[in-house]
């Protein structure tokens, strides 16, 4: 896929299983398959958009790949000096180098800031843990350099992070992520938590720290008009597994399976009245990790036959240009489907 | 009470303005908020988090918490169907007249369905306990096929086997769905919805919005609808207040709010909206940050922050509301401006 691009994070097969204890509410397998055997390129310079329902595993796919959750089986490859690493066998010293290279910013603003830090400390931290900078001079420095790119006041240096708003707390979780010179960033629904004008300013900084950087994301989002609007590749994810994969007009002009044009038929458009038309087929998402044969999409799926309960489609492309995949056993048949419904709305 | 093209008012809000009394000082929530809520229609609000959207919805039941304070000019006037008029800001704590109003006229849906159900009770209970205080069915039977039919009305696919279940083995679709069978079970006058989707994902939000929308026109009830999500309003809203800072700075319907928005704090609002046509383009974001409401501005809420603002006018003075065509009003100087000049 995009083999002319340059890779700079290869995943291969991964899984990341969490076991649990047996009883009424979790499955009897004694693991939750929240990332099963997902396979992606990550490209220098872009952006990848990861979408999919809550629970799905979007963020437990993010801290697979910075192996901040062990994974339970595949491979990272990780691109650095012109050299392919694989993360899952690094000696400590290759670590340190992985971990200046990646970094996570989450969700909630309020939660993944140390209350009882200044922000100039918060920032500063990554320098002080994994950094060679020594002097208090040079670190205030870089603190300083950071916080203006990331539209922080200077003055509010020296302050507690209960003194900002949601918006604000937001730059200073990014600044931190940037102090070490990074390569790529994981952003776990960054602005899922925040409201549509501060989610905007904060949309315009990774845009542009992007730009300025030539800096590579993973955006986690479950909002489809922010994934869409700043993800060059997209992936859907559903249940622990990548549904589809395009470039984001693949996926937002053409959508193929039949969850990803589930989950853009239910997006509420402010331009017009859109969700009347949604077809009410389907039913609610419910986490069934069990039952590994089959879709796992299956039981919420219109074009669902015999075949879809025995055997679990693969990742495919359907169109030459060989960018475009989609793991349905029937997308053939949805898209001519598709396109009878499209003409029969109008 | 009035009636605007046929139709009727069922609830009125005039001049309400709340403070909270904090440590910190007073919290100045809402500001003269007024609206008129009409028979069968769905009143979307609009505004980002602290624009004191929760705390108007809050008044109209008497649910705002201890150190609130509710001006002595604010009226909440609810046409009670066997009482007349009564003015709900006057009624006590425990005031018996409630009874009848909260949960049988006038009934509410919340974002976090989790925190409104008591992990003890089973489905059912909410179910009896709802019918025992406004409905007066005795009969179990009729009872039982009440709430599995109401039950099933809102999508929930196996009635039977919920009703015995307890909140906690539930969704949370399927307890937001549970919440708003409970609260349409009664056939309420109106339905206070604050941010019922806001915890949903997208799927389920959208059937929540379709359900909502059609049990509304079914039962000819009247919707409040709280939210930030402008798209979410579009889709259920037939007129809309935008709110900022505790103020309605523009209302209309919703045609004429998102076709052809006047005030500057509704364009911004609705051009920070990502939208996929317009990728690699900036967003607009309101420039700074949300004031402090203990230290509210002076005059126009938005002069902080507002590129359009009259310097000397817009910092002193507090604009009126402006009628622009039928329900659309938009209170703003710099309207005031643009509408004299164009004529
Ligand atoms: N630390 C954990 N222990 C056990 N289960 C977990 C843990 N973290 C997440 N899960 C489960 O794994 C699944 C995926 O979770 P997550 O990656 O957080 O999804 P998402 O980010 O898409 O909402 C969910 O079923 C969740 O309950
Ligand atoms: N119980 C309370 N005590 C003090 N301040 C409050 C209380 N409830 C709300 N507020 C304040 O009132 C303002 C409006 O809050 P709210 O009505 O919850 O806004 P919204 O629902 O639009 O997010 C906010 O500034 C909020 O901090
Ligand atoms: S493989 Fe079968 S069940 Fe899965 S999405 Fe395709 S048609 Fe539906
Ligand atoms: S009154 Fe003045 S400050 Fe307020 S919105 Fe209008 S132009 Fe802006
Ligand atoms: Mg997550
Ligand atoms: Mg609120």
């Amino acid at each position: 896929m995009y083999e002319n691009k340059d890779v700079l994070l290869s995943i291969k097969d991964l899984k990341v299983y969490y076991s649990t204890s047996k009883g009424i509410f979790k499955n009897s397998a004694g693991y939750i398959k929240a990332v099963d055997g997902v396979n992606l390129n990550i490209y220098r310079g872009q952006t990848l958009g990861l979408v999919g329902e809550s629970g799905c595993g979007k963020t437990t796919l993010g801290k697979g790949i910075l192996k901040l959750v062990k994974p339970f089986g595949g491979n990272i490859y990780f691109n650095i000096d012109g050299n392919s690493h694989d993360t899952i066998n690094l000696h400590e010293k290759e670590f340190r180098s992985f971990r200046k290279q990646v970094q996570m910013i989450f969700q909630d603003p309020y939660a993944s800031l140390n209350p009882r830090m200044t922000v100039r400390d918060i920032i500063a931290e990554p320098l002080i843990c994994l950094g060679s900078m020594k002097s208090t001079n040079e670190i205030d420095k870089k603190v300083y350099e950071v916080a203006v790119m990331c539209n922080l006041h200077p003055e509010h240096l020296s302050r507690f992070p209960h003194a900002f708003s949601g918006g604000q707390r937001q730059r200073i979780a990014i600044a931190r992520a940037l102090v070490l010179n990074p390569s790529f960033i994981v952003c776990d629904e960054p602005v899922s938590a925040l409201d549509v004008s501060t989610q905007a300013n904060i949309l315009n900084l990774l845009i542009k720290l992007k730009k300025d950087f030539g800096l590579t994301y993973l955006f986690i989002g479950h909002d489809l008009n922010v994934v869409a609007y700043i993800s060059d590749i997209v992936a859907v994810m559903h249940i622990g597994k990548i549904m589809e994969i395009g470039t984001t007009d693949d996926i937002f002009n053409n959508p193929t399976h039949p969850y990803t044009r589930l989950l853009l038929r239910s997006v509420p458009d402010v331009d017009k009245e859109n969700i009347k038309k949604l077809r009410m087929f389907s039913r609610a998402f419910s986490e069934k990790f069990t039952n590994s044969h089959g879709c796992n999409f299956r039981s919420r799926c219109e074009y669902a036959k015999e075949i879809c309960n025995k055997t679990a489609p693969s990742l495919r492309t359907l169109n030459s240009k060989n960018e475009h995949f989609v793991a349905c056993n029937f997308a053939e048949d949805v898209i001519v489907s598709e396109y009878f419904y499209k003409k029969k709305a109008v | 009470m009035s009636s605007e093209q046929g139709y009727e008012t069922v609830l009125e809000i005039k001049d309400l303005g709340i403070s909270f009394s904090t440590d910190e000082g007073d919290v100045r929530a809402v500001n003269g908020v007024s609206f008129a809520l009409k028979k069968g229609i769905t009143l979307g609000i609009v505004g980002e988090s602290g624009s004191g959207k929760t705390a108007t919805t809050q008044s109209i039941l008497g649910l705002l918490s201890e150190n609130a304070r509710i001006d002595n000019c604010s009226k909440v006037i609810f046409k009670h169907p066997q009482k007349g008029i009564i003015d709900l800001i006057k009624l006590g704590k425990n005031d018996t007249n409630w009874s009848d109003i909260r949960g049988r006229y006038i009934s509410m849906v919340f974002q976090e369905p989790s925190a409104s159900f008591s992990p003890i009770y089973r489905i059912r209970d909410y179910f009896y306990e709802t019918m025992d205080l406004h409905l007066k069915i005795k009969d179990k039977n009729k009872r039982e096929e009440f709430s599995l039919e109401m039950l099933s009305k809102v999508g929930i696919p196996d009635p039977k086997g919920c009703f015995g279940r307890y909140p906690f083995e539930l969704s949370g679709g399927m307890k937001q769905r549970v919440m708003i069978a409970i609260a349409l079970l009664t056939h309420p006058l109106v339905v206070i919805a604050d941010e019922p989707t806001s915890a949903l994902d997208v799927v389920v939000q959208a059937q929540i919005l379709l359900l909502l929308r059609k049990l509304q026109q079914d039962l000819g009830m009247s919707l409040i609808f709280v939210s930030h999500d402008f798209g979410v309003i579009r889709q259920i809203a037939d007129e809309v207040a935008i709110m900022y800072l505790g103020e309605v700075v523009e209302y209309g319907s919703i045609k004429q709010i998102t076709a052809s928005p006047f005030h500057p704090y509704t364009k911004l609002l609705l051009g920070a909206i990502p939208r996929f046509e317009h990728r690699n383009t900036f967003l607009s974001s309101v420039p700074g940050d949300i004031p402090s409401p203990l230290n509210r501005p002076s005059g126009c809420p938005l002069h902080t922050r507002c590129p359009s603002i009259i310097k000397g006018l817009c910092d002193k003075s507090s604009p009126n509301f402006l009628t622009i065509k039928g329900k659309h009003k938009v209170r703003c100087f710099f309207c005031e401006k643009l509408m004299k000049e164009g004529n």
